[in-house]
């Protein structure tokens, strides 16, 4: 036990029933100070702790959308290389036995006098020749363009027209006789029509139908069926020989030339400009076709050209990341003091440069969100606290004024972007804001006898404490946009609004009570600094 | 424990001592509040470091109630913390018939005029019962220093009271 004077034991005695605020009213504080800084149910992070929880978990979804759509990039170049390597085995492995025999020549001349829609076999001593009908051009040509039996789409579909659609047709119309060739199996004297499995088969397969079409159509040997599955086999070098001779190199190619585009005649818009004039070099067609198919994608290439990014214009912006540097204006009666966080002199902590990430839908239109993590909010000059006490030596009144002068929030915007004007960027979107900090100015009036003796003023930072305690501590904002985007900067004036008020109370019973809303306008200023673009398919397979 | 009826109900059990341990630590009622509060604040973060084999729940929650002042005082008060000469420290007797006529609201206030260092010394010393080597630990301080603001405290005592009984 201490020594203690007799007084003073008195005075222990005394001030343990010091009056005290009530505490119903303190729970109600306490309440809120512990629904921001321990939320009921949850682990209570508090700080600087919760914020870096919230950066990680966006830094985790940004990062799992860039590696989707990577791995979804690296699977259509995988399905592209594995539609080009088969056509390029079947160019190299094709049969070169399409000499003409005489045996052919003679089975030839037997039958020249056939009817224009039959194909007769000129196995005429076992009594076996085989007519099989053949169907039109316009109907064979509508069962390879629209084949039902086909599992896989075809190349000629416009909703499935790609790059190395026109590639193979190009290659094979540039050279018909060599996919023609390729057909004749002459091990087992078969002439089919196989059916095709997979993808880049298919493409070959149209060709080749619409080739045996022609053929067929013309009376001299015979008619596919180009459902794919339909196969007839030659079992006879007499057969073979028909056959043979009528594939003439020059009828082959003349046919390639005249009647691709009778053969397309059906097909969708897309393909059409594949139509060929007779007598075209390869060249000029592969040139036409290659001029009037890009037209859509000559297209896209401006809107790219409008974002400026015409070194880059052969790929699609998907991702960026990058810096920005805000600079905050205050705008209508807000004040703009001279203090930085803390109250500290010097205003250096108003410009943290900004890390944002973009995610860009199609060539006019991307999503952006940033990490503000100290952006500082001018605000009028607003009384949120107002006490007084008397001075018992004196008889007077101390009276303490607390000004709020400027804030500081931790913002997360997410905006969504679209380009009606090239170049031009017009955005809106929320904004998620938590109050960091503010510096106010504590005012202490001293009056006697209701005259104000002394007034001292000090400017002082607050953060987690009764001051802040009065302001929300988080809103809603809903803001505006509108951004020059060239190259990888973009200039953007935005303006926000909160949803709520931040303040809203009676500093004192006398007084009336002190609302604001806040509201902000910025410039800034951002780069690029990291791009991903997805490769187009049209631009990586050469023509 | 982040249940809110559980942690109402210890808020107003010990509100009452607890709003009177910061209000003498404190120079306003404005600042008591931000003290107690963010001394229940530090209770319902580590309730679960409680334990009742070492303190009563009395006991536990005040110590984390005078610590938190003490940091109070240190951030927001110019904390001076002189080291006068003990020698020419004169202890004087106060008068018990004036310090009786004195209001609890007017002895709060001769505690709270008192620099702030000298306020906690005599603070933790008379009303908390604080040894001089347990208040030297607790502020970093000497224990001569802790007994120089104590004799200062109780000079100043003396002269608010004098000044004190004289206007009443």
């Amino acid at each position: 036990m201490n020594n203690l004077q007799p007084y003073e034991k008195y005075l222990a005695d005394k001030l343990e029933q010091a009056p005290v605020p009530d505490k119903n009213e303190g729970w109600i504080e306490m309440r809120k100070l512990l629904d921001e800084e321990l939320p009921e149910g949850g682990t209570g992070w508090s700080g600087n702790r919760k914020w870096w929880w919230m950066g990680l978990t966006v830094a985790i979804i940004i990062s799992g959308v860039w590696l989707s759509q990577q791995f979804k990039e690296k699977e259509q170049r995988n399905d592209r290389e594995a539609i080009a390597a088969p056509s390029s085995i079947n160019e190299k492995k094709e049969p070169s036995n399409l000499t003409t025999s005489p045996a052919i020549i003679k089975a030839n001349e037997s039958n020249q006098h056939k009817e224009p829609n039959t194909a007769v076999y000129p196995n005429a001593e076992n009594s076996q020749q085989k007519i099989v009908e053949a169907e039109s051009r316009n109907n064979i040509k509508r069962a390879t363009i629209d084949d039902k039996n086909n599992p896989t789409p075809t190349r000629f579909n416009s909703e499935n027209r790609t790059s190395e659609g026109k590639h193979d047709v190009k290659k094979v119309l540039s050279n018909p006789f060599e996919k023609t060739k390729a057909k004749i199996n002459p091990g087992s004297g078969a002439f089919y029509a196989s059916t095709q499995q997979n993808h880049d088969k298919n493409n070959i397969s149209d060709i080749k139908n619409s080739t045996e079409a022609t053929l067929s159509n013309s009376g001299d040997i015979l008619s596919q069926q180009s459902t794919g599955s339909s196969a007839y086999s030659i079992k006879t070098p007499e057969e073979l020989a028909v056959i043979s001779n009528s594939l003439n190199a020059g009828d082959i190619t003349d046919f390639a030339y005249q009647d691709a585009s009778k053969i397309l005649g059906n097909t969708p818009l897309a393909v059409q400009p594949m139509k060929a004039e007779p007598g075209k070099t390869d060249k000029a067609f592969a040139k036409e076709m290659r001029t009037k198919s890009m037209g859509a994608d000559n297209r896209k290439m401006s809107k790219r050209s409008m974002r400026g990014v015409s070194g880059e214009k052969d790929h699609e912006l998907t991702f960026a990341a990058g810096l920005a540097l805000p600079q905050s204006f205050a705008i209508g009666s807000q004040q703009s003091p001279a203090y930085g966080i803390n109250a500290k002199t010097g205003k250096a902590s108003d410009y943290v440069p900004v890390p944002f990430f973009q995610y860009h839908v199609n060539n006019h239109m991307f999503l952006q969100t940033e990490l503000q993590f100290q952006a500082p909010q001018f605000t009028d000059r607003l009384l949120i606290s107002q006490s007084q006490r008397p001075v018992a030596p004196t008889n007077g009144m101390l009276e303490r004024n607390i000004y709020v002068e400027k804030l500081y929030y931790f913002h997360i915007p997410i905006n969504l972007y679209f380009s009606p004007i090239k170049n031009f960027y017009f955005g809106t979107g929320l904004q998620y804001s938590s109050l960091l900090s503010g510096v106010a100015t504590y005012q202490d009036n001293t009056y006697s006898n209701g005259s104000l003796q002394n007034s001292n003023s000090r400017v002082q930072g607050f953060k987690d404490d009764s001051v802040s305690a009065k302001l929300a501590p988080s809103e809603w904002r809903y803001q505006l946009e509108a951004n020059y985007y060239i190259r990888r900067f973009t200039l953007g004036a935005r303006y926000n609004q909160a949803l709520s008020q931040f303040v809203n109370l009676q500093p004192s019973s006398t007084l009336p009570l002190t609302q604001g809303r806040n509201q902000t306008f910025l410039i800034s200023l951002r780069y690029n600094i990291w791009e991903e673009r997805k490769k187009s398919a049209y631009y990586t397979d050469a023509w | 424990m982040n249940d809110r009826l559980a942690q109402e109900q210890l808020y107003k059990q010990f509100h009452g001592p607890m709003a009177a341990i910061c209000t003498r630590y404190t120079r306003n009622e404005h600042d008591a509040i931000e003290v107690l509060h963010s001394g229940f604040l530090k209770v319902f973060k580590n309730m679960d470091r409680f334990d009742p084999a070492k303190a009563s729940l009395y006991t536990w929650i005040r110590t984390i109630m005078v610590n938190t002042a003490i940091d109070f005082l240190r951030q927001k008060s110019r904390w001076y913390i002189s080291h006068g000469d003990l020698e020419k420290v004169e202890t004087e007797g106060v008068d018990p018939d004036a310090l009786q006529r004195l209001t609890v609201q007017e002895l709060l206030k001769l505690v709270q005029q008192l620099p702030p260092a000298t306020q906690a010394v005599f603070n933790l010393y008379v009303i908390d019962g604080y040894t001089h080597k347990e208040i030297g630990k607790l502020l970093g301080i000497s224990d001569g220093t802790s007994k120089w603001h104590l004799s200062e405290a109780r000079r100043l005592m003396q002269i608010y009271l004098f000044k004190l009984a004289n206007v009443v």
